[in-house]
């Protein structure tokens, strides 16, 4: 019987082993080492599936509706609209393509939406052409409906340049070495700052801090407390994956937020951040700005406090800027300042990651809407297109030549703020590796991480009890998943 | 003496009670009030701190923006249309199921009657994928019964029911049968009457939970035109964007209808809610 015992235990053991030492799997090599291996459709992988063959004439041969399920909503949805009549008055009549564009939601909402229909399989009522998040494609990565934008690049000889991509956010939205879709809406983090309010405490504008070091004596000097109650913040932000994001692999090679590529080698197996000593160095630095009590830690979209004058600075998206710049200038309450998103220390790198959300392709075994959405990404990548989407949100262009044309150079030359894009495209060059990742229960995991850093923030436990419970609650739902999967 | 104190006391308790109630109702009020106002403001009234509740100007662009630029009229066409169906519906089948419950006897009687109470403990947003599955079999994607199909059985309002028409005394029934009266006649003159109250309270509360659902329609509508307000509004509001004013404008026309319902049912809502669920 005890024996029995024992070698049921080593038995455990060694599968838990195994379960640790396994490398990153994309769907195809854990097929091979699956054991049983059903015949579920779901095992009918991305890139494994049966395909929609594509004809060498690239064109729909029948008038074809291309649906666009997206998240975009308030003032750059006016704006994808303008981009969608134009694209159907224009180079979509002339093949037959209308695209449909339809909202569906926050992210979050939209990937329940779709997680849904892919489970019905009701190819019907799925989308042709869809804008997803970090959490939204990690869920859908491996369906046997996604399309890898990568086969019509290679197959379309009039389609993309890949160089004219922004290479940092290609890698964004690139899966097991191939593109799954195309950088259409992807940002930055970056510091938005009151220049007013710098003046005001007796710092220069012009040079904002760099260091976390430096960001905690500016958030003390701009911080105003009347006895106990702050009226003046000097910084609002929440500590989010999107900053991590770019926080931890700047602390130089070997640091990483999850292994297996942030998720684009395969589904990560392990937090690494917790591991590395990224997140101690980084908590450490943070404690410097947390320590001057003039830091509103728990707000999750500083924009409208930032706006109003109740934070002097906040971390933000490149997205945001075309909006709140538009905002300051209407209502002349702010000199606003941009500049990048702070170091966490001297030896830490310039780069900032990439963020946000990408057009992915869907499979509906409808040749016609795939050339259709297809025709319609090359549109967007055209770069009248991509300029203009870039001067009205702010989030990358498509194609990078959008950068040198001349309405981008006038609107930098009348609004300077722009230029910061430049700034982090040249300090960013060559760092493709600072990506948001992508990984089971993103939106859980984020804010986990996120509740755990506010318990810091009050002082309800300390750096050590922070990162080990983040590691404990990480690795659960990273567990959780790759048993069940 | 005895009775000069006391009466002194119900005076004072009749008056605490009263400022306390207006002083919570002023509480509750406030954000209404703040958002139909926050309506009338520009950008530039938006961004002050400490923010102000009234605008500086009362002017009519957001409302002007949203009834114009957006199909709000059709969201809330659509919007009422699935609740007013809903509603019905619902009062419909839940107070036959209740006069069931209430009056006939049979056997898993209170088996059945816990089974379907019992589906209340369940969160909707648990069923919200396998609904999606069903609707979509059935096809009823994009369609108004799609939409609405899930809220025609209330659980709530099976019991809710159901102690009210055991309120109804069941000699008052036996002797109503030995006038001729058969059960549907019972249930139309005589349980419906009574519970007046309770229909009004119910069905207004439930036409408002279902107005005011979001994600639901969201799932099973990918056509612009069979969109709800709610779903209208989120795509009104964005992150970056601190002017709110077109937000709060549309949210102040969808609350016209609320309001409106509302007042005209308000004596019954507060007569139901104290009457409904108590078996006297």
């Amino acid at each position: 019987m005890k024996k029995w015992k024992k070698q049921l235990s080593f038995l455990m053991i060694l599968t838990m082993l195994s379960t640790a030492l396994a490398a990153c799997g994309t769907p195809k090599e854990d097929e091979k080492g699956a054991e049983n291996a059903t015949e579920d459709q779901s095992k009918d992988t991305a890139k494994e599936g049966e395909k929609t063959e594509i004809g060498d004439d690239l064109v729909p041969t029948e008038p074809t509706e291309v649906t666009f399920w997206h998240s975009i909503s308030g003032d750059k949805e006016i704006v994808l609209k303008e981009i969608v009549d134009d694209y159907n008055a224009g180079p979509g009549a002339e093949i037959g393509v209308t695209v449909n564009p339809i909202f569906q939601g926050s992210y979050d909402e939209f990937s329940t939406k779709l997680t849904a229909s892919l489970q019905a399989g009701d190819t019907e009522n799925l989308p042709d052409l869809v804008q997803l998040s970090s959490k939204g494609i990690f869920d859908v990565k491996d369906s046997k409906y996604i399309y890898f934008v990568q086969n019509l690049l290679d197959k379309d000889p009039n389609g993309i340049d890949p160089a004219t991509f922004n290479a940092a956010s290609a890698a964004y939205c690139t899966y097991d070495g191939d593109l799954l879709g195309v950088p259409f809406s992807t940002s930055s983090i970056m510091v938005y700052y009151n220049k007013d309010h710098f003046t005001e405490a007796g710092l220069n504008p012009e040079a904002p801090p760099t260091t976390l070091a430096e960001l905690a004596d500016a958030v003390k000097k701009l911080t105003i407390k009347n006895g106990d109650k702050i009226e003046r913040y000097g910084l609002g932000t929440r500590l989010r994956f999107f900053i991590l994001g770019t926080w931890v692999p700047s602390l130089g090679e070997g640091h990483a937020m999850f292994n297996c590529e942030n998720g684009r080698a395969g589904t990560p197996k392990e937090i690494n951040m917790t591991k590395d000593g990224s997140l101690e160095t980084i908590l450490t630095e943070w404690n410097k700005v947390l320590a001057t009590g003039g830091v509103e830690y728990t707000d999750a979209a500083p924009n409208e406090s930032f706006l109003s004058g109740y934070y002097s600075m906040m971390f933000a998206s490149t997205s945001s800027l075309a909006t709140v710049l538009a905002q300051t200038e209407e209502t002349g309450t702010m000199n606003l300042g941009v500049t990048e998103i702070t170091k966490v220390n001297d030896s830490s790198s310039s780069a900032t990651g990439i963020g946000g959300s990408a057009l992915y392709m869907f499979d509906r075994a409808n040749e016609n809407s795939i050339l259709g959405a297809w025709d319609f990404i090359k549109y967007l990548a055209t770069p009248e297109v991509s300029a203009k989407w870039y001067m009205s949100t702010g989030y990358y262009p498509m194609n990078m030549e959008a950068m040198e044309s001349e309405e981008v150079k006038a609107l930098t030359a009348e609004h300077p703020q722009y230029e910061i894009i430049n700034t982090i495209l040249e300090h960013s060059a060559g760092y493709t590796n600072y990506t948001e990742p992508w990984i089971p229960s993103f939106t859980d995991t984020d804010s986990l991480v996120q509740d755990e850093i506010i318990k810091l923030s009050d002082g309800s436990q300390d750096i050590e009890t922070t990162i080990a419970n983040i590691e404990t609650g990480a690795t659960q739902k990273l567990n959780d998943y790759n048993s069940a999967n | 003496m005895n009775i000069f104190t006391r009466r002194y006391w119900n005076k004072l308790k009749y008056y605490f009670s009263s400022i306390l109630s207006v002083l919570l109702g002023l509480i509750i009020i406030f954000p209404l009030i703040y958002a139909i106002f926050a309506g009338f403001k520009d950008n530039v009234n938006f961004d002050i701190y400490p923010p102000t509740i009234l605008p500086d100007t009362f002017q009519l662009n957001n409302f002007i923006y949203v009834l114009t630029k957006t199909l709000i009229t059709r969201y809330m066409l659509n919007s009422f249309i699935i609740a007013i169906t809903a509603t019905v519906v619902r009062l419909i089948l839940s107070t036959l199921a209740s006069y069931a419950f209430a009056f006939f006897k049979f056997k898993g009687k209170n088996f059945f009657f816990f089974f379907i109470v019992g589906t209340m403990m369940i969160p909707s947003e648990a069923l919200l994928i396998s609904n999606y599955l069903t609707i979509s079999e059935l096809g009823l994607l994009d369609s108004y019964l799609g939409v609405v199909c899930v809220y025609f059985v209330s659980a709530t309002q099976v019991f809710m029911f159901r102690q009210n028409f055991l309120t109804i005394s069941g000699s008052l029934r036996e002797a109503a049968f030995i006038d001729g009266c058969n059960d549907l006649q019972f249930y139309s003159q005589i349980c419906i009457p009574v519970s007046k109250p309770v229909i009004t309270a119910l069905g207004l509360s439930s036409f408002i939970s279902v107005w005011n659902t979001y994600l639901w329609p969201l799932l099973v509508t990918n056509r612009e035109e069979m969109r709800t307000v709610q779903v209208g509004i989120t795509m009104l509001s964005s992150s970056d964007t601190a002017a709110k004013g077109h937000v709060f404008a549309a949210v102040g026309i969808i609350l016209i209808p609320m309001i409106v319902l509302f007042g005209i049912s308000q004596r019954n809502i507060v007569h139901g809610i104290s009457s409904g669920s108590v078996k006297g």
